[in-house]
């Protein structure tokens, strides 16, 4: 009645297919395919965003993806000739991924450019111009700058490039990773982590509409230089994008959608100020 | 290869939570669990309900919203907990309910004589379950309970939606960092199948030492 499952001969199937396996994956770079060809053909442009970033990406009182980087997208669509648009929500972890995989066409989610990030997908022109800040409790009077948060409970998005720079510059600090901005910042208003960094804009629209008991710190801690990112090797797809984003910023498109979304920041303006 | 020294002592400390968060709420779970069974076999018409309550609730619903709901949902009513407490509390009680049935049908499984047999020549309520029930109970209850064990040390990776750097979350963090996401999965997915091996083996070990025939 016992059949035993031969263990040895199971765990050398098991190892030899899983060592093997990465190596016949294929490569993230580069596409066979024409990205550009393909997504005018369909009349569709798959657009990943957070939906939790407000007012870069959320889900309005209709349930609908709105927000400032819902807005550049869908006019991203319309200068390009594609019809329709498709939000597909993701996490800072999983942008690269889904790029490189095909799960979405582009992300537009006020995405760092780093060059890390470049060896791995290509990036358009900057579209957004981003004030990273120290948020923490409002009752919070002893944490003002970078250097206070030494071996503090410092919240932050799984996969941000703030993940990245509170691991790296702050001296023994507790890093808790959330799947988004609202989740963390919830918690640093719930006082179970002491700071969080996030844009600046996230923050004060939450602290606003959701009520939560947070501040910004006085100073900015960065800023960040942000851009869609989309499959590399995509030479086309990059000239069409950045030919849309560069009209977006001088015929007033850009400065348009920033006013509506951020309080009299026009980010035509602050584009405009970096070194080209 | 430098990827693996790089993510060695992440790993280690990441095996070591993955651990201790499924020993932990297993234990927790356990004793939930035979309780509960004892619950519901009980005479007592509102202990049983809130014990066939308890087993609904926390199999109906999904491990991941119980967790999310203890970490997030709670501290609306004033109860704040840190992560890995709330990450024990939710799989202990998630557990606690399919151990309770496991632990039931191995009651179950005890014929009715034996209590009556007992009882009739005076034995007290614990001293039945203690020699007579338990260690005929034990036999049936065994290979549920110890899937429900490897279960388990696999639903920790749940923790990590709610801040806890364990396994999963480690081959997340280093994999975005390094982009060699497969590399990492692979390697983390081959930890959890060794521990689980072990149990396996535990079980096996278990199940033969408890099977001796009497």
């Amino acid at each position: 009645m016992r059949c035993k499952p031969k263990a040895p001969q199971v765990a050398l199937v098991l190892v030899v297919t899983l060592t093997l396996a990465p190596l016949l994956a294929p490569s993230p770079a580069g596409g066979s395919q024409d990205l550009l060809a393909r997504v005018k053909a369909s009349g569709l442009l798959r657009v990943s965003n957070t939906q939790a970033s407000p007012p870069w990406s959320f889900i309005d009182e209709k349930n609908q993806a709105s927000g400032y980087d819902v807005d550049v997208a869908n006019d991203l669509a319309r200068r390009m000739a594609i019809g329709k648009v498709e939000f597909i929500a993701s996490t800072f972890q999983n942008f690269i991924p889904g790029v490189q995989s095909d799960r979405f066409d582009i992300v537009i989610s006020g995405q760092t450019i780093t060059e890390e990030r470049k060896q791995q997908v290509d990036f358009s022109v900057p579209y957004q111009v981003n004030g990273v800040s120290i948020f923490v409790h409002s009752s919070n009077e002893t944490i003002r700058k970078q250097a206070d948060l030494a071996g503090k409970r410092i919240g932050v998005s799984a996969g941000s490039t703030q993940e990245r720079f509170a691991r790296q510059n702050i001296p023994n600090a507790d890093v808790r990773t959330y799947e988004n901005a609202i989740l963390a910042l919830t918690d640093l208003h719930i006082g179970r982590i002491d700071a969080a960094l996030f844009s600046r804009f996230v923050g004060a629209y939450l602290a606003q509409k959701n009520g939560l008991k947070v501040k910004p710190a006085p100073e900015f801690l960065n800023f960040e230089i942000n851009a869609m990112s989309f499959k590399k090797g995509q030479p086309t797809f990059k000239a069409d994008v950045d030919r849309a984003v560069n009209a977006m910023i001088s015929d007033g498109t850009l400065t348009a959608v920033s006013k509506k979304w951020l309080g009299g920041l026009d980010m035509a303006e602050e584009l405009k100020k970096l070194p080209r | 290869m430098d990827l693996i020294s790089r993510a060695l002592p992440l790993l280690i400390r990441g095996l070591g939570i993955t651990v201790a968060l499924g020993v932990v709420s297993f234990a927790i779970g356990s004793v939930l669990g035979f309780l509960i069974a004892l619950a519901r076999l009980s005479g007592a018409r509102p202990v049983r309900f809130a014990a066939v309550t308890y087993v609904s609730v926390f199999r109906g619903t999904p491990l991941l919203v119980q967790i999310l709901l203890i970490y997030f949902g709670l501290p609306q009513i004033g109860i704040r907990l840190e992560p890995i407490p709330s990450a024990i509390l939710a799989l202990s009680l998630h557990a606690g309910a399919y151990l309770s049935e496991n632990f039931r049908s191995g009651f179950l499984a005890v014929d009715k004589g034996q209590w009556e047999a007992a009882f009739s020549i005076g034995m007290a309520y614990r001293r039945v379950l203690q020699r007579i029930i338990l260690p005929q109970a034990i036999r049936v209850v065994l290979p549920p309970v110890g899937s429900r064990f490897i279960s388990l040390m696999k639903d920790t990776s749940l923790a990590s939606v709610v801040t806890v750097v364990e396994l999963t979350r480690v081959a997340e963090q280093v994999g975005s960092a390094t982009f060699r996401y497969m590399e990492m999965f692979v390697i983390v997915a081959l930890i959890y199948w060794v521990v689980n091996t072990i149990l396996q083996i535990g079980q096996e070990v278990l199940e033969r030492r408890l099977g001796r025939a009497y």
